[in-house]
């Protein structure tokens, strides 16, 4: 199923052999993704993101919460401003640089927790069976019957407005699809020989789900975790555009966004900016998925 | 076939009872003391206190409290609510029905522009209709619905002045009502003008998923033997892509919208409150914003119930259709 190829034998600094006889299962995927042209354009796109959310005091050309009396709501173009300010006189393109930040957070963080709870309640379901799988799978059942932006509204609607909680909430209510997927996988996996053979040669049971079989359910696992990466933004900007999530002055793309609606007929750049780089990321992270499904498993 | 359906509602038992626990416990979870954060800190005075953790049964304990909850549920009692003392069953009956209406006409939109859109692209493949399908449907599924609100808001409302920004008409069968006892189309007009803008919101995802779902659907039919079969019988083409192949494409399409129905309703709490819309969405924000968790409540569990009785009826209407369909 899966061979690695280990750099050498010698512990002498050989270079790794090039890819002739046995290419490892990850290089050939990363070869495969390397062909997918949506797939190099999402990569492209998340990768100038993060070096933005990185690098956003020494890009941004001004400070974000900087407020500047003599030029509100200024439209694109406008002097000093090149995406024009909002209507209290920030810089929208510094906003929208520091708004990276927010997003990216909420996204590793939130599906973090989705992936974690999830594969944990996969492998568990999935590797034990019986009782333990009836359990765990309604509990899934149950959690599935909530919209996810409905329950993650419901728990903010508890837990109170914050990014921290915006990031709790969303990992609450994504993790059904982990459990759900991988569960899947060890239910064949379990029955490989390779697992039989360790169970045979007395290996404990966590140690034959973590080095054994989660190893070989990694693939479903990293493209739900990209598309869920989309997944969450949106539903982020959503909670902060409902004023459920990030607090002002922090800048958010939901937040700007629901900023502006009151400006929408004298200053719509406020509103559309903010709504074009959800867009751009959310595709950014949709065509990378749609590439790493292709390239990890052309079965899913 | 009986004792799948059967097995079916049963296993619906267990997921019903799950999400009345969820929602109980949503309002015991809240940290420090639940009265206290509802009415503020402010307003907390220890008889109030007192009084309101009597009247949400808060002073017993957890498991006495969940049977009584369950025990109003059942009767269809879902508490009352904080900021304005109606019973939340009757705030969720006013506003359902404009909640359905927006839903409905979601789904409308959707499939008026997705399925004619999915059979051209499948049935000329690599066209330019193909290909356009196919980059609107990669941006409606990437594009947040309530920037495509504010946009739609922009541009219809504000600009060109064609439809209105917010609010809502006569229900639209209200309005068909009239124009037909008495011949009136004003209602009517009223009623539709501003359904459009949030139906379109609303319906703009789903549109991008049916299309594509339509796609895949009608590409996978159109290759199978039947359909050879009738165009051998010297059938026109349009007849077999219309009669032979979109009935059965249409299936999985009709699953989708079914099991999407959840997604909708979520959709519709963000669609509502951008255009203010007067359903159940907009209703559990403003109860968010008040503090007011019972209404919360109600409408979240009534989100859920619906969703839970559409995954039953498309499971129980598909095992009616493919007698293969039976629980393992």
């Amino acid at each position: 199923m899966r061979s690695s190829t280990r750099a050498s034998d010698t512990p002498s600094a050989r270079p790794a052999e090039p890819a002739a006889r046995h290419e490892s299962y990850w290089g050939a995927a990363w070869r495969r993704l390397c062909r997918h042209h949506l797939a190099m354009v999402g990569l492209g796109i998340i990768g100038a993101i993060i070096l933005l959310a990185v690098f956003a005091p020494y890009v941004s050309p001004a400070d974000p919460l900087a407020i500047d009396y003599a030029h509100t709501a200024a439209p694109p173009g406008a002097p000093g401003h090149v995406l024009g300010t909002d209507a209290v006189g920030r810089d929208i393109l510094a906003r929208l640089i520091y708004g990276t930040r927010v997003s990216l957070q909420v996204g590793i963080v939130a599906v973090g927790i989705a992936a974690t709870l999830g594969t944990a309640v996969g492998l568990t379901a999935g590797y034990y069976g019986g009782v333990v799988d009836n359990v765990l799978m309604r509990t899934v059942d149950v959690f599935l019957a909530f919209p996810v932006i409905v329950l993650a509204i419901a728990i903010i609607a508890v837990l109170g407005p914050s990014l921290v909680n915006v990031m709790i909430a969303l990992g609450l209510v994504a993790w059904t699809t982990y459990a759900r997927v991988v569960r899947g996988q060890v239910l064949i996996l379990r029955e490989l020989d390779f697992v039989q053979a360790a169970r045979a040669a007395g290996t404990g049971d966590a140690r034959i789900i973590v080095r054994h079989i989660l190893p070989n359910a990694l693939a479903p696992i990293i493209v739900l975790a990209t598309v869920g990466m989309a997944a969450a933004i949106i539903a982020e900007a959503a909670l902060s555009f409902l004023g459920l999530g990030v607090q002002p002055p922090t800048p958010s793309w939901g937040s700007m966004l629901n900023e502006g609606r009151a400006f929408l007929r004298t200053a719509p750049h406020i509103s559309t900016l903010p709504g074009l780089a959800i867009m751009v990321t959310v595709l950014g992270f949709n065509f990378l998925g749609d590439g790493l499904r292709d390239a990890l498993d052309p079965r899913l | 076939m009986g004792r799948y359906i059967l097995q079916r509602l049963l296993a619906t038992i267990p997921v019903l009872l799950g999400v009345s626990v969820v929602i109980f416990l949503l309002l015991r979870l809240i940290p420090g003391d639940p009265v206290v954060i509802m009415i503020g800190a402010e307003n907390a005075t220890p008889e109030e206190v007192t009084r309101l953790r009597h009247v949400l049964g808060l002073d017993r304990g957890l498991p006495v409290q969940y049977v009584k909850f369950l025990g109003r549920l059942v009767t269809g009692d879902l508490g009352t609510s904080l900021s304005s003392d109606e019973p939340v069953r009757q705030l969720i009956r006013e506003r359902l029905p404009a909640t359905i209406e927006l839903a409905l006409a979601a789904v409308v939109v959707a499939l008026v522009i997705a399925i004619p859109i999915g059979v051209v692209s499948a049935v000329r493949k690599y066209s330019l209709v193909d290909t356009a399908g196919t980059v609107a449907a990669m941006l409606g599924i990437s594009m947040p619905n309530f920037w495509l609100g504010v946009m739609l808001i922009f541009l219809f409302a504000l600009r060109l002045g064609w439809l209105p920004a917010s609010g809502r008409g006569e229900p639209v069968m209200g309005g068909l009502w009239t124009l037909l006892t008495s011949g009136n189309p004003g209602a009517l007009v009223t009623a539709v003008v501003h359904l459009v803008l949030p139906a379109v919101t609303l319906g703009a995802a789903l549109a991008a998923v049916v299309t594509r779902l339509t796609r895949s659907s009608m590409l996978e039919v159109i290759g199978q033997d039947y359909i050879r079969t009738a165009r051998a019988k010297g059938l026109r083409g349009s007849r077999v892509v219309l009669h032979h192949a979109l009935r059965n494409a249409l299936i999985p399409v009709v699953t989708v919208i079914g099991l999407d129905l959840g997604a909708l309703l979520g959709g519709a709490v963000i669609t509502e409150t951008i255009f203010a819309w007067p359903g159940i969405g907009r209703l559990a924000i403003r109860s968010i914003i008040q503090r007011d968790f019972p209404v919360v409540q109600g409408v979240v569990l009534m989100i859920a119930v619906v969703r839970i009785c559409a995954n039953l009826a498309v499971d129980v209407i598909y095992a009616i259709i493919d007698p293969r369909i039976r629980y393992a």
